[in-house]
């Protein structure tokens, strides 16, 4: 069923690529990273709304909290009522990760099944590949070196490691929520420091292919985030001149 | 609250990325023991065969253990091996012969001189560390050579003698086919969709002919004709003088098993477990319909016959059953008992006349030995406590 859905869809996307564009993994690997990106852009909009909208109430939640600073049950139960009335859902931001994470891993084992470094994964290739889509078995075996990168494994000199690290840095600093209190602040600092360190860790540890879509994934996600910003602003204007 | 929230979020953030690191983890098997693909030799009445980190020489009537090398005081890795032990017969250097055998992550060749006593470990004799990929395929001795393809592109010529290097050719892509050699010339076929002639002397390039998929399988020769199948399907029959491709036909999936020769005829199988007889003067087919072996099941394994050339037995990779079939219709006969974990059946079949021997993987027993008229168990390396 994983395989079916997931992790077959995306290899017969990259060899589909891979075909049409000058038979280069890592080209494919960027394009499918970047549809898979694309594909998830309404999640990111989503995210950004929350945020911005977060940071809206934050005079009212400051409200709230001063009006029921001895009473946590109800300063819940009115908070509650706050995002509801507000249509807000402060979980929302989550719904990007929960289907962002099935799609990396699955483009993780698409990518390690693709270039099958070892004849047991060339093996079960065979039973990937779909044979509707004409000559994709002529393919066989896909180029995985790309300047110094073999991209089914770690790149040696760590130059993509660090990129992923140093971009998902500064893209966490660009998606975190405003901080409202220091206790916020404070876990935005940990959360700023932990996801680029672990994506890092992944790049570093994994295949580079992983590596190629991590970096890509940030570098789009940062993209989006000043185009969906600007366009945030903007309508935010025109609504505050409207009213 | 809301900073609660946060952190509820931060930690199912950073929960979900453990959960991956956990299935990519599994995907990687970083960690766990590298499963090879493992291949067995008979050679007068002893099993050798380079299994995971070790070689092994087994009794091929009980199964009993003669040695195993390295020793186990070494710190030395070596291994894991998917290459079939190949014996030199013995000589004035190496009287008791000389067990040569490649690995797959340490990327070495070793030469081994065998004890005179049959239970005594061998001697490592000479070790090539000259190739800068992984040992798949297996290699072959000729003219006092022994030849390999490498996952780095190329194939190497070494001196049985020394293990020297005495040519190398250069491919596009690994090799992991065993390099085949009639008179003075060796054909190496890679997984850069190619097929070479080589001048066994020299390592001269003498023809390459472009097929259109990769080649994992060896190439065998019939009848003076090259016959090799590749992974668009296609079985190709070549001049082996010039490489002129001299006939061609598609069969459903990736050729990757090496084909069996029986006199002209040439028994093959395709990963989609479609098993095949030809007969190579007319080109053939002898039964009506390929035998399908189950449903969804692979073949990687070169099969085999039973000493009389009636019986030919298919591996089921996925399922790591043994079938039996008739030649003369491709009626699937019973033979044998199924196993209560028989693994999964990659390698090639061998057989000795008298049994037939399996390496199946991702089970404790890495060796089996079945007899060749009923198929039961004779015995299973390492043995059952």
């Amino acid at each position: 069923m994983w395989d079916s859905l997931i992790v077959q869809p995306i290899i017969n996307l990259l060899l589909v690529f891979y075909k049409f564009l000058g038979r280069e993994t890592i080209v494919a690997v960027a394009l499918v990273t970047l549809i898979i990106r694309l594909a998830l852009s309404p999640l990111m909009v989503r995210q950004q709304k929350t945020a911005s909208k977060q940071k809206e109430l934050k005079p009212k939640l400051d409200k709230l909290q001063e009006k029921y600073k001895d009473d946590r049950e109800k300063l819940a139960q009115a908070q509650m009522e706050l995002y509801q009335k507000e249509g807000l859902n402060p979980m929302g931001g989550c719904l990007s990760i929960f289907i962002q994470l099935p799609l990396m891993i699955g483009l993780y084992q698409a990518i390690i099944r693709a270039l099958a470094a070892t004849p047991l994964r060339l093996l079960a290739l065979s039973e990937d590949i779909y044979t509707w889509i004409p000559s994709l078995s002529t393919l066989i075996p896909l180029k995985s070196q790309f300047l110094w990168l073999d991209l089914a494994l770690p790149d040696p000199y760590y130059v993509l490691p660090l990129l992923v690290v140093a971009t998902a840095w500064y893209y966490q600093g660009l998606i975190a929520p405003p901080a409202t209190d220091a206790q916020t602040e404070a876990m935005n600092k940990q959360m700023k420091l932990m996801l680029p360190l672990m994506t890092g860790f992944f790049a570093a540890t994994y295949a580079s292919g992983l590596a190629v879509y991590f970096l890509i994934s940030n570098l789009v996600g940062i993209l989006q985030y000043f185009l969906f910003r600007r366009h945030y602003l903007h309508e935010e204007e025109e609504t505050s001149s409207a009213a | 609250m809301r900073h609660q929230r946060w952190q509820k979020k931060a930690l199912w953030s950073i929960g979900l990325l453990l959960l991956a690191v956990v299935a990519m983890s599994g995907c990687a098997r970083r960690g766990v023991r590298h499963e090879s693909w493992p291949n067995l030799m008979v050679h007068e009445g002893v099993v050798y065969a380079a299994n995971l980190e070790t070689i092994v020489a087994l009794e091929a009537e009980t199964g009993d253990l003669l040695w195993s090398y390295p020793p186990e005081d070494t710190d030395e890795e070596m291994g894991p091996f998917y290459t079939q032990p190949v014996m030199v017969e013995p000589s004035e250097q190496y009287p008791n012969g000389l067990l040569i055998v490649a690995g797959f992550k340490d990327q070495r060749v070793y030469g081994l001189a065998l004890d005179a006593e049959a239970s005594e470990a061998p001697k490592e004799a000479w070790r090539f560390e000259g190739a800068g990929g992984q040992y798949v395929g297996n290699g072959t001795l000729a003219d006092d050579r022994y030849i390999i393809g490498n996952g780095d592109g190329k194939v190497y010529a070494l001196s049985v003698e020394d293990g020297a290097e005495q040519w190398s050719l250069q491919t596009e892509d690994r090799v992991w086919a065993r390099p085949v050699a009639i008179e003075n010339t060796v054909y190496v076929a890679s997984l850069d969709h190619n097929l070479y002639a080589v001048d066994l002397q020299s390592g001269e390039l003498a023809w390459e002919r472009e097929l259109d998929g990769a080649v994992a399988a060896t190439p065998v020769v019939v009848d003076e004709a090259l016959w090799v199948g590749d992974f668009t399907n296609r079985l190709s029959k070549i001049n082996p003088t010039s490489g002129e491709i001299l006939w061609q036909e598609s069969y459903g999936d990736w050729l990757w098993a090496t084909p069996l020769v029986e006199g002209t005829r040439l028994y093959f199988a395709n990963v989609g477990g479609q098993v095949y007889v030809m007969d190579t003067e007319s080109e053939t087919m002898l039964w009506d319909e390929p035998v399908i072996i189950g449903e969804g099941e692979m073949v990687s394994s070169q099969p085999a016959l039973n000493a009389d050339g009636d019986l030919l037995f298919v591996a089921a990779y996925e399922r790591g059953e043994i079938h039996a079939i008739d030649v003369e219709d491709g009626a699937l006969l019973k033979w044998g008992s199924a196993l209560e974990n028989p693994g999964q059946l990659p390698g090639d079949l061998v057989t000795d006349g008298e049994r037939l021997y399996t390496m199946p993987i991702h089970i404790q027993d890495r060796i089996r030995a079945f007899d060749l008229e009923d198929g039961s168990l004779i015995w299973s390396y390492p043995a059952a406590e």
